[in-house]
């Protein structure tokens, strides 16, 4: 994937939440963006998913130049999974992903069916078509999220994270799933805390820290950091 | 409870209020000197009964419209931001919560709408139930909007859906199956409510079966008419209202 930004600027309140961020990158398939909390990694992907537009600065998402992109548009193009589960409460797990399908992406409901099943079955959900999310742990509830997402064929996957809601056991379950979309070659562009897994999944690092990036590169700057803030910030989670 | 007690109990429901029905048609057999119902659809009469019925129903729908339109703003009052607003709000919920309707409903048209220029009796006694029945829809919208949070709001505009799509096949769903089981139950309250209005002379039903005792002094057969009349119009409702969770729980 392509991810550009030139000198991006948020502001929330007149405060700058997101200060001149700059990126340029380009082949990579697996972008993890970490930081203590608090430091706008959350805001810049919600930038580089159009939920929210910055207050000057530049970004482009492959192709797309994100000022002048219909916003309609470029979420079809997209996925996106929030720090807790979305489905829809009143709707069955199959249902959840096909009428994504079938609505936004005027796909036929025989078709849209096939692909979610395929995909429930890829991950291992086919137990649970027909169950409502009320009916599912966390952990189902948010890798049929991600599976929901994975059904539109995105061009990158965005995860803001995916597993902060959950306790460790569930957490493992949906990191598996995660991985899972490396196979699938999905590009995806992830927020998390858990280092390990982004050393695994990832093949590009981001460290944030109060709304400026402090350090960027592949991922074995997780070995050998070059800033004292992330060393700092590495050896505190790893601790923990 | 298992189904077969469900369907049994609402068998039995069903077969009570038939059975009065028939009950009351039977007793409308002429010549009777007891529970002479026949005598209650004599000359005007029966015009009389008519012109109260479609009155409550009337009333009743007047006051669900501006009670739905007046609880949503003593809504949008009540998670204002501004500390005046909300404490007007929430002074004026638990005053309509403590005060019975009857009283409420004669403060307000006495107290109050007499003093207005407005010349109709019928609006002013409209205004006082619509003003009972405000706080009642809040708690409503309330309830409903807490069912689908921001998240779930979010995450349907990155689908890409378009508005309407939103609201009918994600919004609408959620908040009617949370939203018409409590409504019928408040325009059942209205419309048993409305009775009331026949303290300040509006001729809805109560009012003109009452006149009609005085006229033709059977106290028991008028009441009993009333009894029948007001289930006329509730007990559909609720049986709407049980048909509709069961309708929409399967709605996607
Ligand atoms: N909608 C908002 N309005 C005002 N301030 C916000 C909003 N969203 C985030 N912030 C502030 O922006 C800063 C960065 O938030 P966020 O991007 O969520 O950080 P992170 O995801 O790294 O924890 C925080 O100080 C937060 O309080
Ligand atoms: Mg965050």
């Amino acid at each position: 994937m392509e991810l550009i930004l030139k000198n991006v600027v948020k502001k929330y309140d007149n405060l700058e939440i997101l200060k001149n961020i700059n990126i340029n990158i380009k082949g990579k398939t697996g972008i993890a963006i970490i930081g203590p909390s608090g430091a706008g990694k959350s805001t810049l992907l919600r930038l580089l998913s159009k939920i929210e537009e910055p207050d000057s600065g530049e970004i482009f998402v492959n192709d797309h130049n994100l000022e002048n992109t219909n916003p309609a548009e470029f979420y079809k193009q997209i996925g996106f999974v929030f720090q807790q589960h979305t489905l829809f409460p009143h709707l069955s797990v199959l249902r959840n992903i096909t009428l994504v399908l079938e609505k936004v992406h005027k796909i036929e409901k025989l078709e849209a069916n096939l692909i979610a099943m395929t995909l429930l079955e890829k991950f291992e959900l086919q137990d649970h078509i027909n169950k409502l999310c009320s009916q599912l742990s966390g952990g189902q509830s948010q890798r049929v999220s991600i599976v929901r997402s994975l059904a539109i064929s995105p061009e990158i996957m965005f995860l803001d994270e995916p597993t902060s809601a959950l306790d460790p056991v569930l957490t493992q379950e949906v990191l598996k799933t995660i991985l899972q979309l490396r196979e699938e070659k999905t590009n995806f562009v992830i927020v998390t805390h858990e280092i390990l897994f982004a050393k695994k999944a990832a093949d590009f690092i981001i460290f944030m820290e109060d709304g400026k990036i402090v350090e960027m590169g592949d991922v074995s700057i997780l070995g050998e950091p070059q800033t004292p803030e992330l060393k700092q910030y590495l050896s505190n989670v790893f601790v923990s | 409870m298992n189904k077969y007690m469900k369907k049994t109990l609402s068998l039995i429901a069903a077969l009570s209020f038939y059975g009065l029905l028939i009950f009351v048609i039977v007793m409308l057999y002429p010549g009777r000197s007891y529970f002479n119902m026949g005598a209650m659809f004599t000359g005007t009469y029966p015009k009389f009964i008519i012109s109260g019925f479609l009155l409550t129903i009337w009333i009743s729908i007047l006051t669900l419209i501006g009670s739905l339109i007046f609880g949503f703003i003593l809504y949008l009052m009540n998670n204002s931001k501004k500390d005046t607003i909300r404490y007007i709000a929430v002074i004026y919920n638990e005053t309509v919560f403590g005060s019975p309707l009857i009283v409420f409903v004669v403060v307000v048209y006495y107290m109050v709408w007499n003093y207005l220029p407005f010349e109709s009796r019928l609006y002013g006694g409209v205004v006082a139930l619509i003003l009972y029945m405000g706080p009642y829809m809040k708690n409503l919208f309330e309830g409903a909007i807490k069912t689908i949070d921001d998240l779930q709001f979010q995450a349907m505009t990155v689908f890409g859906f378009t508005t309407f799509q939103k609201y009918r096949y994600i919004i609408l769903p959620q908040l009617l199956r949370v939203i018409v089981p409590p409504l019928i139950g408040n325009l059942t309250f209205i419309i048993k409510g409305s009775s009331l209005l026949n303290f300040i002379a509006i001729p809805e039903l109560y009012y003109q079966i009452t006149g009609i005792q005085y006229d033709n002094y059977l106290a028991v057969e008028g009441y009993l008419l009333m009894f029948v009349m007001y289930l006329m119009i509730t007990i559909p409702l609720i049986r709407v209202t049980k048909f509709f969770e069961k309708k929409v729980a399967s709605w996607n």
